[in-house]
């Protein structure tokens, strides 16, 4: 009976001990593992927040129409003349991308960003949203915590998938920037 | 040397966006529209063209114009591409034609091309989409504001033994695009979109809409 727990237990380890050397052989330093998910809590409640009270916010529309195939929209919004928020649209001519990123102090703490696949190209009318794939990004004091992508075992595919997080931040940055 | 390149896009782009505002089919003049035909266009009001070619960047319009000096336009593998080249603009033509060739001579993938120009009514309709018909939204931009509505974009499906085939090898038919002086959807870094491909020659939408008329 002891001899199972212990095998349980060991398993449960092994699996937890696995997922932060993989988080870690990608640079996402993590200094602090004990608060690990206090900090992720704490995250999500004041995305919540913000996400309350967004019709209390002042809000900004900027249009990214040369960013892609079907154009776009970013709306920002600000409490108290502070960005908190900001949602990017983009339409493809085969699916669009939704962006959604979330700041307290002016640093980014949340990026989710929800790709839609059509089930044909936009010209062939009324198209259906045939899969749709939700990523969250989670940073603390502006490195990643943690994300919800599922990680490749590939170095390469890990670099990539590093370098398209790079160019959403980028994309991010510099919407907020012509607020 | 350059002055009969930059008339013919000019003239090329603005006449074709006249003939798109007639009724017409957009460089061809002809009724072959595609899925929605010879669709009646909409006046878009909101349109200003000014008779002012200043903001042209006329350098790097030399610059980039990567076509041929013969402008030959060489046929495809398939008649329905052949046929919505011809509806691209002029100087697009030749580019992606030699472009279905070599995907297919090099690569060994049949591409078609799905669409090439849209009119600004079939822009309108798809804008229309999620907003005052039902649908989901799936455009920012209304009808003057896509670069197919200028025949400067088009976008490629795979065909296998007569089915429309998404499942390609999208790197390098991309990376084939981008060494023939295309621009592909693919390296786009707001939405990833692979099967699309378009030559802007320097211009931005808002340039487009101030050449002449």
């Amino acid at each position: 009976m002891y001899t199972l727990i212990f095998l349980l237990l060991s398993l449960v380890i092994h699996d937890n001990t696995d997922s932060l050397i993989h988080i870690e052989k990608r640079n996402y330093s993590i200094t602090d593992t004990s608060d690990f998910q206090v900090k992720i809590d704490s995250i999500k409640n004041y995305c919540d927040v913000i996400n309350n009270d967004l019709d209390k916010l002042i809000t900004k529309k900027i249009e990214v129409n040369e960013l892609s195939s079907q154009g776009g929209e970013a709306i920002v919004y600000f409490d108290n003349n502070i960005v908190v928020k900001i949602v990017i649209v983009f339409y493809g001519d085969i699916g669009s991308r939704k962006i959604a990123a979330y700041y307290r102090n002016q640093k980014v703490v949340r990026i989710s960003d929800l790709l839609n696949k059509y089930d044909s190209n936009v010209y062939e009318g009324n198209v259906k949203i045939v899969q749709k794939e939700l990523t969250d990004y989670f940073f603390y004091n502006s490195k990643l915590l943690m994300t919800t992508k599922k990680q490749s075992n590939y170095e390469s595919e890990a670099i990539n998938e590093d370098i398209e997080l790079l160019k959403t931040m980028e994309l991010i940055e510099k919407i907020r920037l012509k607020t | 040397m350059w002055g009969g390149a930059i008339g013919g896009l000019t003239g090329g782009i603005t006449g074709g966006i006249r003939a798109a505002r007639n009724g017409n089919n957009f460089w061809s003049g002809n009724g072959a529209g595609g899925k929605y035909g010879n669709v009646p266009q909409v006046d878009v009001g909101r349109m200003k063209i000014r008779n002012n070619t200043s903001s042209i960047n006329r350098g790097s319009l030399s610059k980039m114009n990567p076509v041929s000096a013969d402008g030959y336009v060489p046929s495809t593998w398939d008649e329905i591409t052949n046929q919505r080249i011809s509806e691209l603009h002029p100087k697009l033509r030749s580019t992606a034609a030699r472009f279905i060739n070599r995907a297919e001579s090099e690569l060994g993938i049949n591409l078609r091309i799905s669409q090439g120009f849209r009119t600004m009514a079939e822009q309108d309709a798809l804008f229309a989409q999620g907003r005052t018909i039902a649908g989901n939204i799936v455009t920012n931009l209304r009808g003057c504001y896509s670069y197919h509505n200028y025949g400067l974009a088009f976008d490629v499906v795979g065909m296998s033994n007569g089915a429309i085939n998404y499942n390609l090898n999208w790197s390098s038919i991309g990376n084939l695009g981008v060494s023939m002086g295309l621009e592909w959807g693919g390296n786009f870094s707001s939405f990833i979109d692979r099967p699309h491909f378009q030559m802007t020659f320097g211009h931005t939408i808002q340039e487009l809409l101030n050449i002449n008329f």
